[in-house]
């Protein structure tokens, strides 16, 4: 067995498959040199198929590689690259961890590092391509993998490193600085959109309902962007955005200025610009569900300040206004009215619950965990668990309201 | 009548009280056969049987009304059943009936944007539904995907602000408008970030590598012509390509030649050049120094020096016969010469490629028009007639066949 005839062959081929196409592949393939051994020439049939995307028959091909050379690394390392496009992981792992056995030079590591990668197992991926590197200091594949994994698990310095490095040991490689670009692009998405926004509103004839819009918008992307990217100039992008919003709300309509009002206590916290905004607005004068709105950030603002009186009052009044939109009120309220306690309390909680449709009340697991909650309060136990049963199933795995629920639950229980 | 018996059934379906309406219905059964079966379809809905909600609106059909709000459920129906025509005709009847009807609008609106040049008549109807409801968060994003679809970022735009705006506690408008800001803008992002980027490295190949990168994404947002203008938004190409010059001789020679590759497809002939005079083929591997050499044919070619060229691609091909670029190059550049030698060179050049390859469509294509020359128009014509459908040199096979076929 002769690996590194095997190599230059596919080498040849892959070269070939970058330069014409799957016809001058198979052209290579369907006419092998007279030196080129039956391992090769099989292999070389089998990445044939894939370049040509037929899963079934790269399978087919690879497993036939394998029967004639059960020993031979690139025949178990191309095995394992066709369990993995047929779907089967495990069996792909496996086979790749075994041409490692027989074979431990960078080349498997590289296969072993892909499979890992594709499968989001970063660590182990990362480890792999180190050992190709180690290996073999000139390894594309391991360095491209490492900068791949480096970069998805937060550290952008050392990706660019191997990418850089990556790039030198096959510049004309497209995919290197593609998967850069790839990468800048997704890391820079809150620069992206401060830019347009700033290029937009920049043009004439922006509409002021679109134009406060924007500068909302940019107030929540430069909240993002200062935890993404802590060095760029986010801080200032918020503060002039804040100058801008004031002007543009004193000559917007009153439900325009509650909603911005919501969006900057809800979204962002900026109590204090959240109340700027209603100030002076003649709440009476509000349709029912803006009016319901301005209660519901009155009661956020007050309960900022930790006036949980008046905080309960707006929340109460918001579910009055609006009790299908307003579900969040009825969860702050329950929220400030367990954490109280005492009869009166309880008394109130069955108030708001009543006040909410059911149908709303059953629909929001944020609400209904407190409602299981305030079950317990009351020492109602089968109807605690009956509701934390119905969050969990409902709930997303990584949802913490699921999660809250499920932790009681288990507290239950055990008691 | 009817209204309020719709009425009253939606009601207790909304408390949860399903037997109460059930028997509400039941009480109609033979007395009123409309009110019936549109309340036996009001039932399917929430016992979530959608064909027997279509089925019990079919038979109130059967037995007509004007009503609007019934007429609209039979809309409804038909929608489901994939019959859009009566679906709008019902709703179109409806709405004559009752104008102020959302439901019906946004019914029509959506029947009609599922339909192929009937984006302005959909939003036309959600302009109306706008009309009787100006903060209607579902008719102005239904507005904003009709506008997105036709390119109108600015209308889709204005119609997401009215959306977010109108109900801020819904996240799509904001994710929506974000994402679309991101896809127009992304070059700006990327570019500055490389450059914020940039600051923190000082070894050359990582700068190397982002000031390629730089002209990259320039050239990606902008056009090649617009990314090496000098008042270009996307940063300074003249500069980067001063420093790329510069670093390029502490790199290896196969990143010399690819820095050298972008110069060549910026036209930057001099700059191409310049860096492969740079590079000593002797030193280099085969494939590396093959590569080398077909640049400089390239260049050459470009500076339309095509005897130089010519003997670049050459080069290439000696120390590397699976350079089949620098062959077909070459071929072509002798099939523009005049006299024998050049035919004898060409059919010399051609049998370095290994066999089995020379039947590549590129090479394949330079070997007829070769024949062509030589007299051979029958082996010419063979050649030309077994490519002619062949994706990438079919249009060229079959103008040269017409030409055979003339002689």
């Amino acid at each position: 067995m002769d690996i590194k005839a095997t190599d230059d062959y596919l080498g040849r081929l892959a070269r070939l498959n970058a330069m014409g196409g799957k016809e001058l592949a198979r052209a290579f393939v369907n006419h092998p040199d007279d030196g080129v051994d039956a391992a090769s020439q099989l292999l070389g049939q089998a990445l044939l198929s894939s370049m040509e995307g037929d899963v079934p028959t790269f399978l087919q091909r690879a497993e036939g590689a394998r029967d004639a050379a059960p020993d031979h690394p690139r025949a178990l390392a191309t095995l394992a690259t066709a369990l993995a496009a047929a779907e089967r992981p495990a069996e792909a792992i496996q086979s790749a961890q075994a041409a490692i056995l027989s074979d431990s030079t960078a080349r498997s590591w590289e296969v072993l590092g892909t499979l890992f990668l594709d499968q989001g197992n970063l660590e182990q991926a990362e480890d792999a391509f180190r050992s190709a590197l180690e290996r073999d200091e000139g390894s594309f594949l391991g360095a491209r993998g490492v900068a791949v994994a480096r970069w998805r698990r937060g550290d952008q310095a050392t990706a660019l490193r191997y990418l850089a490095k990556a790039y030198t040991i096959v510049p004309r490689s497209p995919d290197i600085l593609q998967l850069a670009i790839q990468m800048y692009s997704e890391a820079s998405w809150t620069i992206s959109s401060l830019s347009m926004i700033g290029f937009i509103r920049g043009q004439d004839g922006v509409a002021p309902t679109t134009d406060l819009f924007l500068n909302l918008t940019r107030l929540r992307v430069s909240a993002q962007a200062q935890e993404e990217i802590p060095w760029g100039s986010a801080p200032e992008e918020q503060s002039e955005a804040l100058g801008e919003l004031a002007v543009q709300l004193s000559g917007a309509p009153p439900w325009q200025r509650v909603s911005a009002a919501y969006v900057m206590t809800d979204e962002l916290s900026l109590h204090e610009q959240a109340q700027a905004c209603l100030d002076g607005l003649d709440l009476a004068a509000l349709e029912d569900d803006v009016r319901a709105r301005a209660h519901y950030v009155h009661g956020l603002i007050a309960a900022e300040s930790d006036d949980v009186d008046a905080a309960l009052e707006h929340y109460t009044a918001a579910i009055q206004l609006d009790p299908e939109t307003r579900w969040d009120a009825a969860c702050n309220a329950l929220q400030h009215l367990l954490e109280r306690g005492g009869e009166a309390s309880y008394a109130s909680i069955v108030r708001i619950l009543k006040m909410v449709p059911e149908r709303t009340r059953l629909t929001h697991l944020p609400l209904m965990l407190n409602e299981a909650v305030y079950h317990l309060h009351v020492g109602d136990v089968p109807g605690a668990t009956s509701m934390l049963q119905n969050i969990i199933s409902r709930a997303d795995a990584s949802d913490p309201v699921g999660q809250r629920a499920a932790s009681i639950l288990a507290e239950l229980e055990g008691n | 009548m009817i209204d309020r018996f719709v009425q009253e059934v939606g009601e207790l379906l909304g408390r949860g009280d399903l037997d109460a309406a059930q028997e509400r219905v039941e009480a109609r059964r033979g007395a009123d056969p409309l009110a019936y079966h549109v309340g036996q379809a009001m039932v399917q809905v929430v016992l979530g049987n959608q064909r027997g909600y279509i089925e019990e609106l079919f038979k109130a059909e059967a037995i007509g009304t004007t009503n609007p709000k019934i007429l609209q459920m039979m809309a409804s129906a038909h929608a489901m059943t994939g019959s859009p025509d009566r679906a709008e005709a019902l709703i179109r009847q409806a709405l004559e009936q009752d104008a102020a009807m959302l439901e019906g609008w946004q019914l029509l609106a959506s029947l009609l944007s599922d339909q192929e040049g009937r984006g302005e008549e959909a939003a036309a109807a959600y302009e109306a539904m706008l009309g009787h409801a100006p903060r209607h968060y579902p008719a102005h994003m239904g507005l904003a995907s009709l506008r997105g679809a036709s390119g109108d970022l600015t209308g889709a735009l204005d119609a997401l602000a009215m959306a977010a705006l109108s109900k801020p506690e819904e996240a799509t408008p904001w994710r929506e408008t974000i994402a679309m800001l991101v896809e127009s803008g992304w070059g700006f992002g990327a570019m500055a970030l490389v450059n914020i980027t940039r600051d923190g490295f000082h070894e050359d190949d990582v700068n190397v590598f982002l000031d390629l990168l730089k002209l990259d994404i320039a050239v990606q947002m902008l056009g090649r012509g617009m990314a090496m203008h000098p008042d270009a938004p996307m940063g300074d190409w003249a500069g980067t390509t001063a420093e790329l010059m510069q670093r390029a001789e502490a790199m290896n020679a196969q990143v010399r030649n690819h820095i050298a590759l972008t110069f060549l497809s910026g036209g930057q002939l001099d700059e191409a050049r310049a860096v492969l005079g740079t590079i000593d083929d002797d030193d280099e591997e085969t494939e590396v120094a093959a590569e080398t050499f077909y640049l400089r044919g390239l260049v050459a070619s470009r500076a339309g020096d095509e005897a130089e060229a010519l003997e670049h691609y050459s080069e290439a091909l000696d120390l590397d016969p699976l350079r089949l670029d620098a062959a077909v190059n070459a071929a072509t550049l002798l099939l523009k010469q005049d006299g024998e030698e050049a035919l004898e060179e060409l059919e010399g050049l051609l049998s370095q490629v290994p066999a089995p390859l020379r039947g590549w469509a590129p090479l394949r294509i330079n070997e007829g028009m070769m024949l062509k020359r030589q007299g051979d128009l029958e082996a010419a014509r063979a050649i030309f007639t077994e490519l002619k459908d062949h994706p990438d040199v079919g249009e060229f096979a079959t103008e040269a066949l017409e030409s055979v076929t003339l002689h």
